[in-house]
């Protein structure tokens, strides 16, 4: 007989009668509800209206208010979530309560189910009718804005979706527990422990991985759904905001999670035994474990804050874990006893939580599992992407070769920032004179020493750089950031002493990039560093330049300055003298477009080539309007000088390195010395290429350099090392990106000579 | 009818309820008793569907009772600490108890609000406790119930609302044939009501019978000897295999499975001064039989 019942008559009558009592006999309920929606959906409304109109209203108002009562609406409907997770089937609460109901012909689901039905009635009832109030008072104000009505559902329907998904999250803890207090801590248990645990482990990770990409891993999509609260942010600030259109992913990623936690909720409560009424299912079993996870993950965030937060030493790092681990252990003896005198409970625990943190922190610090320096063999990288900060950029690498290219790339920069790293100081480096004894020295290197004696590292941390002066750090370096200057003759005339403030302008000119490994198998891979203009390590720029990703990036850039409207470009510079009251002179190149394009082309089949010289600075290609786009350039590329010669009809380039150029006025110039050998003093040396020969020569000699500076003129006065089409949007610059002047560092200067004036020094070094 | 077959309860590792068989006819009373933690509320409470057996059935009407609809809406159980819906009056609650049971009948409900005189639109929470109880049966009997389990009822009860009770209950069981289960430490009261009898010890089920079998079935003798055959007498009296038996100078009182007419004859064989055969009240029967299982509260409490 029972097979033949019809849904209907499998659904309980007495449930349905009991809805309806249960609906009638808490009105206080829904009046409450009511009163919270008016004050957190209309009067905020009609404020703002009021506000408004006072002020002025504005073409975007009600829109704007509609998107903001959008995100309140979130808010109050996660507030309401709260309050009926917590009272719905709180019955379970009491033992008198739950023989009461238990005893009832109502079939715990039922019951179960009815409860939490009737407080969602209330919740859409009031909710639905405050907000149709707020929407309508808005449509009436301002009008019908484009795509109001669309905006207005999305945000309800928003709205209606995180209130399901934090009462449900509630009736999940309130089926694991009970009383009112361990639901609420339950709830959090199960909204933020897994988050937190994640979090927990990647700051270990990057306490022995200071390149880690924090970021990647703080963004990871999937991050949302073991965080509920993460998801609803998410959906909300990307639909309430005003994101219009049928939100069908959205209102299904919170829909699941609401079935999810509703099903797991109604099975566990109806396994759940009338004896636990006013007890915990779960709690008096994980107590322990919730207990020494958090004293644990207390003591691992007190180190971490300690050493990274406050730039902390090892000892710091041991303050913090120590103390992280004996307040929590004393705060969760308290709270979990509700007694002040358990708060010494388990000192035996404790002692083996110390020794696990220990151990834990131990293994990511001396980086036991070499995650520093770990990377997937190219044979399980589907796709590296290359991010690089100003200007963006993005290479995605997918074929296998360029992959194998770039590896050697990542894998040196995985050693940056690498305590007692081992690097291999580049013995084929020629801008070394390294012994054997300065490999071993370099080599054993860790992290916060300063030798003074080598000054050929780089910093990554800018910040740290700029916080201790001239202080060398050494927590983020690599030889491999030295240029090899072999190929470049006038180089070899810099001796040791002046190498480093070569590196700094490596530093300075180099761009962050982030590269993402993608594994076929495994966890995504997210790093950062500080490297040149395009890769990480002069020595494997070959590499990447050689790269189907960055030959099509290159190609992209000829296309796109190809592609430009057909007009004559002019190509100028001014020619004047350092002192004000000279005469500028536009130099006009004709065909500045082709020239440009030749440019382009030159650059493009150099770089290959010339990669192993010295990083000079970068020609930076400005195609769309305010967008640049800097690539390095190399001592090696004559080809590309030749052409910036050429483009400004000159013999001789000049590249100008200086600490801070003086203002230049003459006033400024103390009484009775000439200004131009006055900033001189500023310059520290100079580079001179010529034209069509190869040829080059690097001085630093005072007297060469005032003779230069006395018959030169920067390209561009008033925009430094630029050589600047006249176009409206589009013009070509080239140069070298150093330092602002505020700073205290090295910049360079493209220069020429002033026409007809080529002082002996430069004739002589070169006939 | 309502039964259980071999039901098994744990909490724990406490055993409450062990292979307790019971069964309860329509159309009577039956008591159940048993010392503190016993399991008395336990079986109740399992056979009203609360607690789901560990092991064994709990049948009614032939069906199970755990999450049957249909089949609890003839039980109603009124448990030893009732439970109302916070702030709510008598008529609060006699409208959730007619939302759910079905047979809940209003003129039954009115004619016991006036006989027992409480206010209904009271507050229960300002009640009494025995008002509380009061309100506990009077809507437990207007739900119109085929099977009443009371666990306690009668405690705090004042004696002319316990009679009230009582006559309501026996007039329900003598007009519908309602089943009553009533688990009580008052024996005065089960005897009073109850035909059938259960004694639960330690989970287990001592004795089930009716009641007169219980009574007919233990004899309390008062004897007496000459003073110089007292010591041999007292040896004698053990082949009969007392129960008990307490010597006051030369007046023996001796507790003895058997009825008179079984025993009478042994007794007269040993020529006693004086013989009479004493009926035993229920808490006699209680505590010789839980003496006999070890529960001595009378040396250990009394001394």
């Amino acid at each position: 007989m029972s097979s033949q019942k019809t849904l209907l008559d499998k659904f309980p009558k007495n449930a349905l009668s009991y809805f309806r009592f249960y609906l009638l006999a808490n009105w206080q309920q829904f009046v409450l509800y009511l009163i919270l929606c008016f004050l957190a959906c209309v009067l905020p409304t009609i404020l703002d209206v009021s506000e408004a109109q006072r002020h002025g209203i504005y073409a975007n108002q009600g829109y704007d208010i509609a998107q903001a009562m959008g995100i309140v609406f979130v808010v109050i409907s996660c507030v309401l979530g709260i309050f009926s997770g917590m009272a719905a089937n709180s019955y379970v609460n009491s033992k008198q309560a739950t023989n009461c109901f238990h005893s009832i012909p109502m079939r715990r689901e039922s019951l179960f189910v009815m409860e939490g039905a009737a407080r969602f009635l209330y919740y859409a009832v009031s909710s639905s009718v405050m907000y149709s109030i707020s929407m309508s008072v808005l449509l009436l104000t301002y009008g019908v804005w484009e795509n109001a009505f669309t905006m207005i559902w999305n945000n309800w329907l928003i709205g209606v979706l995180s209130y399901l998904v934090v009462f449900t999250l509630f009736q999940l803890a309130g089926a694991l527990t009970a009383t009112a207090g361990f639901r609420f801590c339950m709830a959090g248990i199960i909204a933020f422990l897994p988050i937190a645990l994640y979090f927990l482990v990647v700051g270990c990770v990057a306490t022995s991985m200071d390149s880690i990409h924090m970021d990647y891993y703080i963004e990871v999509p999937s991050l949302r759904w073991i965080c509920p609260a993460y998801l609803i942010i998410y959906v909300t600030f990307g639909l309430a905001s005003g994101e219009v259109g049928y939100p069908v992913l959205q209102i299904l990623s919170l829909l699941i999670p609401s079935i999810l936690y509703y099903t797991a909720a109604i099975f566990l409560h109806r396994k759940r035994r009338s004896e636990m009424a006013a007890n915990s299912v779960i709690w008096n079993k994980i107590k322990v474990i919730v207990k020494y996870l958090v004293v644990f993950t207390a003591g691992i965030c007190g180190a971490i804050l300690m050493y990274s937060g406050f730039g902390g030493g090892f000892s710091w790092m041991v303050f913090g874990t120590v103390c992280g681990l004996i307040l929590s252990f004393i705060l969760m003896n308290v709270l979990i006893n509700r007694s002040t005198k358990s708060m010494f409970k388990g000192i035996a625990g404790l002692g083996i939580t110390t020794a696990a943190t220990a151990v834990f922190l131990l293994i990511f610090m001396f980086d036991v599992f070499h995650l520093d320096s770990f990377m997937y063999s190219a044979d399980n990288i589907r796709e590296i992407e290359l991010k690089f900060s100003y200007p963006e950029e993005e290479i995605r690498l997918t074929e296998r070769e360029d992959i194998e290219r770039i590896l050697p790339a990542l894998e040196a920069m995985n050693g940056v920032a690498y305590i007692d790293a081992d690097y291999a100081v580049a013995e084929t480096d020629k801008f070394i004179d390294a012994d054997e004894e300065t490999i071993e020295k370099i080599s054993t290197y860790f992290s916060g020493y300063y030798d003074d004696d080598y000054k050929m590292f780089l910093f990554d941390n800018y910040e740290l750089y700029m916080k201790e002066s001239m202080e060398y750090d050494t927590t983020s370096r690599t030889v491999y950031d030295i240029p090899a200057v072999e190929a470049t003759e006038i180089l070899t005339e810099i001796d040791t002493e002046t190498i480093p403030y070569y590196l700094e302008n490596s530093v300075f000119n180099s761009r962050r990039v982030y590269y993402v490994v993608k594994p076929k198998f495994g966890i995504t891979l997210a790093k950062t560093g500080r490297i040149h203009p395009i890769s990480g390590a002069a020595k494997h720029m070959e590499e990447l330049a050689y790269s189907k990703g960055y030959m099509d990036y290159l190609t992209e850039l000829e296309n796109r300055i190809a592609a430009r409207e057909v007009r004559e470009v002019t190509f100028e510079y001014n020619n004047s003298y350092w002192s004000e009251d000279s005469t500028k002179q536009n130099r006009i190149m004709k065909n500045g477009k082709t020239y440009q394009e030749n440019l382009i082309q030159v650059y493009k089949e150099s770089i290959p080539a010339d990669v192993n010289s010295a990083l000079i600075g970068s020609i930076e290609f400005y195609v769309d309007n305010g967008m640049c786009y800097p690539l390095p350039l190399y001592a090696g590329m004559t080809e590309v000088l030749d052409l910036i010669a050429e483009g400004c009809s000159k013999t001789y380039v000049i590249l100008s390195r200086y600490d801070e150029l003086p203002i230049p006025e003459e006033n400024y110039c103390p009484a009775g010395m000439d200004y131009v050998d006055w900033i001189a003093e500023e310059f520290t040396g100079f580079l001179i290429v010529e034209r069509g020969t190869g040829r080059s020569w690097y001085t630093e000699e005072k007297d060469d350099i005032r003779a230069i500076l006395h018959n030169s003129t920067n390209i561009n006065y008033y925009r430094n090392n630029v050589l600047s089409g006249a176009g409206d949007t589009e013009y070509l610059a080239v140069g070298v990106r150093g330092v602002g002047e505020e700073t205290e560092y090295y910049n360079i200067d493209m220069m020429v000579f002033r026409d007809g004036v080529i002082p002996n020094c430069v004739t002589e070094k070169f006939s | 009818m309502i039964r259980t077959e071999n039901v098994t309860k744990c909490f724990g590792s406490v055993r409450s309820l062990h292979e307790v068989s019971v069964t309860v006819e329509n159309g009577s009373i039956f008591g159940l008793i048993g010392s503190n933690g016993s399991g008395k509320s336990t079986l109740l409470r399992t056979l009203c569907g609360i607690y789901k057996p560990d092991q064994g059935d709990v049948l009614c009407c032939g069906e199970p009772v755990f999450e049957n609809t249909a089949i609890k809406e003839k039980i109603v159980y009124l448990s030893d600490d009732p439970y109302f819906l916070p702030h709510s009056t008598m008529a609060d609650m006699c409208q959730m108890y007619r939302s759910i049971y079905p047979k809940f009948s209003m003129e039954r409900y009115r004619e016991l609000v006036q006989k027992f005189g409480l206010e209904e639109r009271r507050k229960i929470q300002t009640f009494s406790k025995g008002m509380q109880k009061q309100v506990s049966v009077l809507l437990g009997l207007s739900c119109m119930p085929e099977y009443l389990l009371c666990d306690e009822t009668f405690d705090g009860l004042d004696p002319v609302m316990r009679q009230l009770v009582k006559h309501l209950i026996i007039d329900d069981v003598a007009e519908r044939n309602l089943c009553c289960i009533i688990a009580s430490h008052n024996l005065r009261e089960v005897e009073d009501m109850a035909d059938h009898i259960a004694l639960l010890h330690q989970g287990e089920m001592v004795l089930e019978s009716e009641l007169d079998d219980v009574r007919t079935n233990i004899s309390k003798i008062q004897l007496s000897f000459p003073k110089e055959r007292c010591d041999e007498m007292e040896v004698k009296l053990q082949e009969m295999q007392p129960l008990s038996v307490v010597r006051r100078g030369s007046l023996f009182t001796v507790i003895v499975r058997g009825n008179e007419e079984s025993l009478s004859g042994w007794v007269e064989e040993q020529k006693p001064q004086f013989c009479e055969f004493i009926p035993l009240t229920l808490d006699e029967v209680f505590i010789t039989e839980m003496e006999e299982r070890g529960y001595e509260f009378t040396k250990d409490l009394i001394g």
